[in-house]
């Protein structure tokens, strides 16, 4: 669509004479329209003639796309014998389980949004829709330092391996890391390199296995792999078709891949080096709020806005698990594994926080105390705990 | 100026197309020597039952392992 916008200026120079001075500026705007990427192109002047030919390129590969997915849904029932939960019939059912809030940690101004735990097992990082990023001692619930982002919305916040930096973005649509000092005097504000550029809001962000990388997924549809020293992009990843909500790196055990999920109902696996998509899972019937690898790195969970998690194998290539009750009406926001995947944890827009016997499929627990809905939800690295983040303001840590 | 763009936009579908296709046909040719459903489940399974131990959300940590849970009170005999 062309919008074409006339601004008539009039400037008066002395008493007597008035000079118009017209301006016409077409602006062109392109808009978003479903199932397109929306990448801000300057237009290429193509002749009108090239729709015709590409029309019909377009619907024979659409048919071809379509023969293909019903063959592979044909060959893929053949070989569906069993599910998981039949699979872990014999095995134990868990028992009660007893978690409580242990550690609440106010401070924030407006609702969390993101939150990530350090290596060291104690330290927290949260951000705020107020622009606020917050790093945590959750041992005793002191707040170590204190960022104000330039924007409101910071939706992904990252703490870097080592525990010497954070990476937060949002609305201002980039990825910025501070350093952060052992002095609290320090202005970290002053030490701020911007590192990644995208051309939406930023949905997510994670370090690989050194500071030296970050991992982004935005609202522009893509993800990118940014080298943090000089800012340069090293990979971009093409393929969703609509904004990209969230991703998740795969254990370092098992290599260069990552998974991102998005509006676009699907959940794309990538490999680092090459850019490609190498899997694809379309099974969910809204946005996937949260994918996050099973500890193996052989399957992945991810939470939807149609009430629902799921597991996904890699290797058989399918989804293995649906996690959902007929009483659960209200979307995932959150969704996080214990340390032996036994246990999926989900943060609901319901505000409380289901806890999941991934085995057997059942739901083994229901938190309360969250005022507001659950935003966002990370197991520690050992295991001991899992904190949310909620738009009741609050983080809370939970054993 | 639309059929400009129309053009553009139809291209990069095509293009989403022609990977979805390839990708597609990759997972065709593979899925007879795909391991089953059952086998990746009991993979599935024997990671959880093999790392259940180590697992303190699972198990349960006493208060004095746990650094988030209470300590237990002392009290003079």
């Amino acid at each position: 669509m062309c919008v074409c916008v006339c601004v008539c200026v009039c400037v008066c120079v002395c008493v007597c004479v008035c000079v118009c001075v017209c301006v016409c500026v077409c602006v062109h705007f392109y808009l978003n329209c479903n199932n397109m990427k929306y990448m801000r192109s300057p237009p290429t002047p193509e002749m009108a003639t090239q729709e015709v030919p590409l029309n019909e390129t377009l619907a024979h590969l659409k048919t071809e796309s379509e023969t293909l997915k019903s063959k592979l849904e044909e060959e893929r029932a053949k070989l569906h014998d069993v599910e998981l939960h039949q699979v872990a019939e014999k095995v134990e059912g868990l028992g009660q389980f007893v978690m409580k809030t242990r550690r609440t940690l106010k401070g924030h101004g407006n609702k969390v949004l993101c939150m990530d735990w350090c290596k060291d097992k104690r330290r927290i990082v949260s951000s705020s829709q107020d622009g606020k990023v917050i790093v945590w001692d959750a041992f005793t619930t002191n707040k170590e330092h204190a960022v104000t982002m330039p924007c409101t919305w910071v939706m992904a916040c990252a703490y870097a391996p080592s525990g010497c930096a954070v990476a937060c973005g949002g609305l201002d649509n980039k990825c910025s890391v501070y350093p952060l000092s052992l002095d609290k005097n320090e202005n970290l504000a002053a030490k701020k390199k911007s590192v990644a550029m995208h051309t939406n809001y930023l949905s997510a962000c994670s370090f690989t296995n050194s500071d030296m990388q970050i991992l982004t997924s935005s609202g522009d549809g893509t993800c990118a792999l940014w080298d943090v020293e000089s800012g340069q992009l090293l990979q971009s990843f093409h393929g969703h078709a609509a904004d990209v909500l969230c991703l998740d790196l795969a254990p370092s055990e098992t290599g260069n891949t990552f998974v991102s999920g998005g509006c676009d109902k699907k959940a794309n696996v990538w490999d680092m080096r090459s850019g490609q998509c190498i899997q694809s899972f379309e099974t969910h019937e809204s946005d996937i709020n949260s994918v996050r690898y099973y500890p193996s790195g052989d399957a992945f969970a991810s939470g939807s806005d149609d009430a629902t998690c799921r597991l996904y194998d890699l290797r058989a290539d399918r989804e293995v698990a649906i996690y959902s009750k007929d009483s659960i009406i209200f979307g995932v926001s959150s969704v996080d594994f214990s340390l032996s995947g036994r246990l999926l944890f989900g943060g609901y827009n319901d505000y409380t926080i289901n806890v999941w016997d991934v085995l057997k499929g059942t739901r083994v627990s229901i938190l309360f105390g969250h005022e507001n809905r659950v935003s966002t939800l990370r197991v520690s690295p050992d295991g001991t705990a899992f904190c949310t983040g909620s738009w009741d303001h609050t983080l809370r840590i939970w054993a | 100026m639309s059929g400009s763009t129309n053009v553009v936009a139809m291209k990069k579908v095509v293009q989403q197309l022609r990977l979805e296709a390839g990708i597609n046909r990759v997972k065709l040719a593979s899925t007879i020597s795909q391991p089953q459903v059952s086998q990746a489940a009991a993979d599935l399974q024997q990671f959880c039952l093999q790392n259940a131990q180590q697992d303190p959300l699972l198990t349960g940590m006493s208060s004095s392992n746990n650094p988030f849970r209470p300590q237990k009170v002392c009290s003079f005999l």
